[in-house]
């Protein structure tokens, strides 16, 4: 049994590889990153194998995935943001899964939150930062700095122009420290509690009683877990959103 | 692109389409999205805490490569400051909207 609360987040490799000096092996988090990708992939293809008017299970579900982000980048960003769906759909997607596979129960292996590695979503912000800075000035050429020139008297920009730079760099940290945070204390918690029945149930006479406690604050925590999961792929996906809206439409919001 | 292009004329014909069978399903365009008071806190924190994060580590690195001892680091930290209580403030803006219109469609539909 795991000992420590922080022993669920450990990479192993699994196929040991090196290239060129650098230790590419493919580890459990490259493994749960397949194993994401591949569920998310199936979950979608399952849903759309049988287009049916009246739709199966899957397919409302898949269509009401779609539904959703698709409303979301239309309130956020405009119809215009539509030309970006599909990377923000995937990107849901993919966190979307991260975090729910990671919620599943450890039955027979395990099951690894990729999304609690902080260099994952700090990939993911990164790029979103990357794309919002390559469109804004594919979009506007060298009029998108003035993003960083809000409308205030010519003496404040002084003080401002730092401050907006400032703010601008600090997206993509926010972005994936909040994703990465939630699901590392949601994961540690999980764990904290479960130790807690064990070894409340294993204490003997009135104590082995009150590990109904913490089994019963567990289930609560589990049922928040998957609520955490659905919202942070959700704002995560909606500030990609509205990071997206500031480099399409500069200076209006929607 | 131009409007007589026959694919753009299809594609603005689908949109407005869209546009109508949009306005007819009303109830579907607003997908709730749950939202937690825990989870708000935490947006606005980490709003605060990144600026204040990027801001500090770009006076020390502007400290270090021009040797200007802990002057940069002060400003910066300072800008940063200012910078997270802006993101806050947008953040909680952006939230103080949506709510807003979510009220102002539930009020609708009733």
């Amino acid at each position: 049994m795991a000992t420590s609360p922080m022993e669920q987040f450990e990479i192993v490799p699994l196929v040991p590889l090196e290239a060129g000096g650098f230790d590419i092996s493919f580890t459990n988090a490259s493994l749960w990153m397949c194993i994401v990708a591949a569920s998310a992939a199936l979950f979608l293809t399952l849903g759309a194998s049988s287009s049916k008017l009246v739709p199966s299970r899957m397919q409302s579900l898949a269509e009401l995935s779609y539904t959703f982000i698709a409303d979301m980048i239309r309130s956020a960003a405009g119809t215009e943001g539509l030309k970006f769906f599909p990377f923000i759909f995937t990107l849901f997607m993919f966190v979307l899964f991260a975090n729910l596979v990671g919620l599943l129960p450890p039955i027979v292996i395990h099951p690894f939150t990729v999304t609690s590695h902080i260099i994952v979503t700090f990939a993911l912000a990164l790029f979103v930062f990357l794309m919002v800075i390559v469109v804004g000035f594919w979009r506007h050429g060298p009029r998108f700095l003035t993003l960083f020139a809000p409308a205030v008297p010519w003496p404040m920009l002084i003080l401002m122009i730092p401050i907006e730079i400032v703010s601008f760099l600090s997206r993509p940290i926010s972005l994936s420290v909040r994703l990465f945070a939630n699901m590392l204390a949601g994961h540690t918690m999980l764990f904290v509690f479960g130790t807690f029945v064990i070894g409340l149930a294993g204490a003997g006479g009135a104590l082995s009683l009150l590990s109904i406690a913490p089994l019963l604050a567990i289930t609560a925590v589990s049922a928040l877990e998957f609520l955490i999961a659905f919202l942070q792929a959700y704002v995560f996906a909606i500030l990609t959103c509205i990071y997206l809206n500031d480099a399409l439409h500069l200076h209006d919001h929607h | 692109m131009s409007d007589d292009d026959p694919d753009v004329r299809r594609l603005n014909e689908i949109e407005q389409r869209l546009r109508k069978a949009r306005e007819m399903r009303a109830e579907i365009r607003q997908v709730e999205a749950p939202n937690s008071k825990l989870g708000i806190a935490f947006r606005l924190v980490t709003e605060l805490m990144a600026a204040l994060i990027v801001g500090g580590a770009i006076g020390w690195g502007l400290d270090r490569v021009l040797g200007t001892g802990p002057f940069l680091f002060i400003v910066m930290f300072m800008v940063g400051v200012a910078a997270g209580f802006f993101n806050v403030v947008r953040s909680a803006q952006r939230m103080n909207r949506d709510q807003a219109a979510k009220d102002a469609d539930s009020v609708k539909r009733e």
